[in-house]
């Protein structure tokens, strides 16, 4: 299985890029896997039940009927997921809808400026906004 | 080595994991010089700093890129075979990686950088590639120039390449 933008799989071992720690999580994908297959891994925002301070997207459960509860993707935290932690289920559990895949574009470009992680990167900042461009609005630029 | 030359190394090496045999020289400049336009046009600045392109009959190629090819054929890090092309009136030259081979050092943002762009522009014909090439700002400026006769020699501009708008938008609001 190969992800796309805003596909939300889940991994019983969601690695944490900064910190190693390891829990179970919902991921969402940020990048399409093309850019990240050779490092066997997803560029990911964890998605959390625990209400973020700030950056955090609601998903409510009666859009999203897999998630357990109310959950938030958290664009103050990006991780490089090996796809070693996916739980061995359907995958991925679910998509983000369109609407709110438009909604959370303008989220995550601020989060790619102001929050200092390894996806400030210019280089992948570059790629994230030109592949959320190209999912948004379905053209090549 | 340097980046010139890890550079298409690079190109070589995911083209033969993606199960592409070989690369043509015309491949092999436009993909570079796309690259160069994305990096321009997504971080604002170039992936390889320094690299001329000049206008040539079938669009920008590079005396740089030229001479690094040169240099990795004479040491065996790329083969390159000539085929005769009886559809076109130059030879076909394929090339691919050699015996030799080296251990990548672009940092991880370049990596996935050049993974996400040349998953899509291995795949595209010559024509496509072509045509990708002629729609940037560089190559519209120097057609424009040209009303009908090739300006073969001139540098392109790659200052003409326009930073994407939501780049651009998220700087200035950080």
């Amino acid at each position: 299985m190969t992800f796309l933008i805003g596909d939300i799989p889940f991994y019983d071992r969601y690695i944490f890029t900064d910190t190693g720690r390891i829990a179970p999580h919902y991921g969402f994908v940020l990048l399409p896997e093309k850019a990240t297959q050779y490092q066997s891994s997803n560029l990911c925002c964890v998605i959390t039940s625990k209400t973020p301070k700030a950056w955090g997207f609601l998903l409510l459960r009666t859009k999203y009927p897999f998630l357990d509860k109310n959950s938030y993707i958290c664009f103050n935290r990006k991780d490089l997921v090996p796809k070693s932690g996916l739980d061995n289920k359907i995958q991925p559990r679910g998509r983000l809808s369109r609407s709110d895949l438009n909604k959370t574009f303008k989220l995550l470009k601020k989060s790619l400026y102001i929050i200092k992680d390894f996806a400030s990167d210019k280089y992948i900042r570059g790629v994230i906004i030109y592949e959320w461009k190209k999912a948004i609005q379905g053209k090549i630029i | 080595m340097n980046k010139i030359e890890k550079l298409l190394l690079f190109i070589l090496d995911r083209a033969h994991k993606g199960g592409i045999k070989d690369l043509s020289d015309f491949q092999v400049f436009k993909i570079f010089y796309n690259l160069q336009i994305y990096s321009i046009r997504y971080t604002g600045s170039e992936l390889v700093p320094n690299v001329n392109f000049i206008r040539e009959k079938n669009g920008p190629i590079s005396i740089d890129v030229y001479h690094s090819l040169e240099k990795l054929r004479a040491n065996h890090y790329i083969e390159t075979k000539v085929i005769e092309n009886k559809a076109y009136i130059y030879p076909r030259h394929a090339n691919r990686l050699g015996k030799k081979s080296i251990k990548f050092d672009f940092t991880l943002g370049e990596t996935i950088f050049l993974d996400n762009f040349l998953s899509d522009l291995l795949l595209f014909s010559q024509k496509a590639l072509k045509e990708l090439t002629y729609n940037t700002e560089p190559m519209k400026e120097i057609v424009k120039k040209e009303k009908g006769k090739i300006k073969k020699g001139e540098i392109l501009d790659l200052k003409k390449v326009l930073i994407d708008q939501d780049v651009m938008e998220a700087y200035s609001n950080s």
